[in-house]
């Protein structure tokens, strides 16, 4: 239901108002307005440090996301027993290194919206490990970016569309 | 001590005798108590009793406990001048303009259209930490580690526009790091705790004007007035400098126990 956001970072000015705004169209295109979600803005260290933990990877990076409900099949509903299950869980966003990765004529805020929503395919189960399994998560990202495409007059791609 | 003695009265002339028999007293025993002659005057044991003015002739009172008081000042200060990090006041980005006065402090900026104060004491601006000593895995405890304390205010972000009659008023607070041994914190650096709108006719602050706290408001909404505040330059940045401006010059004004 709620859609928190929070920035621990100074290293890049952020809009919360215009974050919202997108990432509550999303959950909407994607159905999943009912849960709970967190979205976390850090800086490259502090992303570094969550990369290192939870993937041993020693490096900064633009998304990781923290699924409440593990182990869901890619597109499956989570199906809580208890209103405080309503929980998608937290999307944490690099937004230094998501600035710095942006290329010219690319707007940051924009790339904070696709990456928000690759995000949130995660917590839904999907995963680009195999080909296949990208497949399937890049044609969910296109199907929920087209929407916000046409109902915010951007001009979104997905994030994924580059790894395989 | 003659003058004392001077009161004893005779009846206990015998007594006196008999103590004179024995061994002189060790120099660190308390004077007895002694007794006047008018009745309902005793004087109780000087063990809490404060000696006399110090010989030093400044005619204050200067006990062990005031000398006791000023060594732990002294090592005190010393410790806080190690690690004072600015000798002079650290300057905030973005053109903020400072007035201090005493421990209240003010950041004007005035920008087309509109000018923005943000106010602040240090006073009780400092969070409470919790020392607690770690065993190393060896088992053996370690020492405590000097921790520089960080001044961190709540501040008050006043804007009003030009011939505006009215002033939006923000009272912004530092996050509360609740448990210090807690992972990364996932709380903004500060947040907007209530708005309100006051006369810039009035001196005073009216309780009776409109609070709004943000405990219960829409999560838009706030965040639109979070990016109200960052279209002003209070933002994390602001936030930051904010309270290494306010740590020294609480270290600036703390200095007072040197005198």
């Amino acid at each position: 239901m709620s859609l928190v956001i929070r920035n621990l970072q100074r290293v890049i000015p952020i809009r919360r108002a215009p974050l919202r705004k997108k990432v509550e169209i999303v959950r909407s295109i994607l159905g999943v307005q009912k849960f709970d979600l967190a979205i976390i803005c850090v800086d490259n260290k502090n992303i570094q440090h969550l990369n290192r933990i939870y993937r041993e990877k020693n490096v900064p990076t633009d998304v990781l996301s923290f699924p409440f409900h593990e182990n869901l099949t890619a597109g499956e509903f989570p199906q809580p027993a208890f209103p405080d299950d309503y929980n998608l869980g937290d999307i944490f966003l690099g937004v230094e290194y998501i600035f710095q990765q942006c290329e010219e004529g690319e707007d940051y805020n924009d790339i904070l919206i696709v990456a928000a929503t690759h995000g949130l395919c995660h917590l839904l189960g999907f995963t680009h490990s195999t080909e296949a399994e990208w497949q399937k998560m890049h044609r969910k990202e296109k199907l929920a970016l087209d929407e916000l495409n046409r109902r915010a007059g951007t001009r979104l791609q997905p994030l994924s569309r580059a790894l395989f | 001590m003659l003058a004392l003695l001077g009161c004893v009265p005779g009846a206990l002339g015998p007594a006196v005798a008999g103590l004179r028999a024995t061994a002189p007293p060790h120099p660190s025993t308390p004077p007895p108590p002694t007794r006047c002659a008018s009745p309902g005057s005793v004087r109780r044991p000087g063990l809490l009793r404060p000696p006399g003015p110090c010989p030093c002739g400044c005619g204050a009172l200067h006990t062990e406990g005031d000398k006791a008081f000023v060594e732990f000042l002294s090592d005190e200060i010393k410790k806080e001048e190690k690690i004072q990090k600015h000798k002079f006041l650290p300057k905030m980005s973005g053109g903020w303009e400072l007035e201090a006065n005493g421990t209240e402090a003010k950041l004007v900026q005035k920008v087309t259209g509109e000018k923005i104060t943000v106010t602040f004491s240090i006073n009780n601006s400092i969070p409470p930490t919790f020392d607690g000593e770690e065993e190393s895995s060896q088992g053996q405890k370690v020492e405590e580690q000097e921790t520089e304390l960080t001044s961190t205010p709540s501040f008050m972000v006043e804007v009003i526009k030009n011939d505006g009659k009215k002033a939006l008023v923000l009272d912004c607070h530092y996050r509360e790091d609740e448990v210090e041994q807690q992972e990364e914190a996932e709380s903004d650096i500060f947040s907007i705790r209530e708005v309100n709108f006051q006369s810039t006719g009035d001196p005073e602050w009216k309780d009776t004007n409109y609070t709004l706290n943000t405990d219960s408001l829409d999560w838009a909404l706030y965040d639109h007035l979070m990016d109200f505040l960052e279209d002003r330059w209070v933002d994390n940045t602001f936030a930051g400098e904010l309270a290494e401006l306010s740590t020294a010059l609480e270290h600036q004004e703390g200095s007072f126990v040197k005198s």
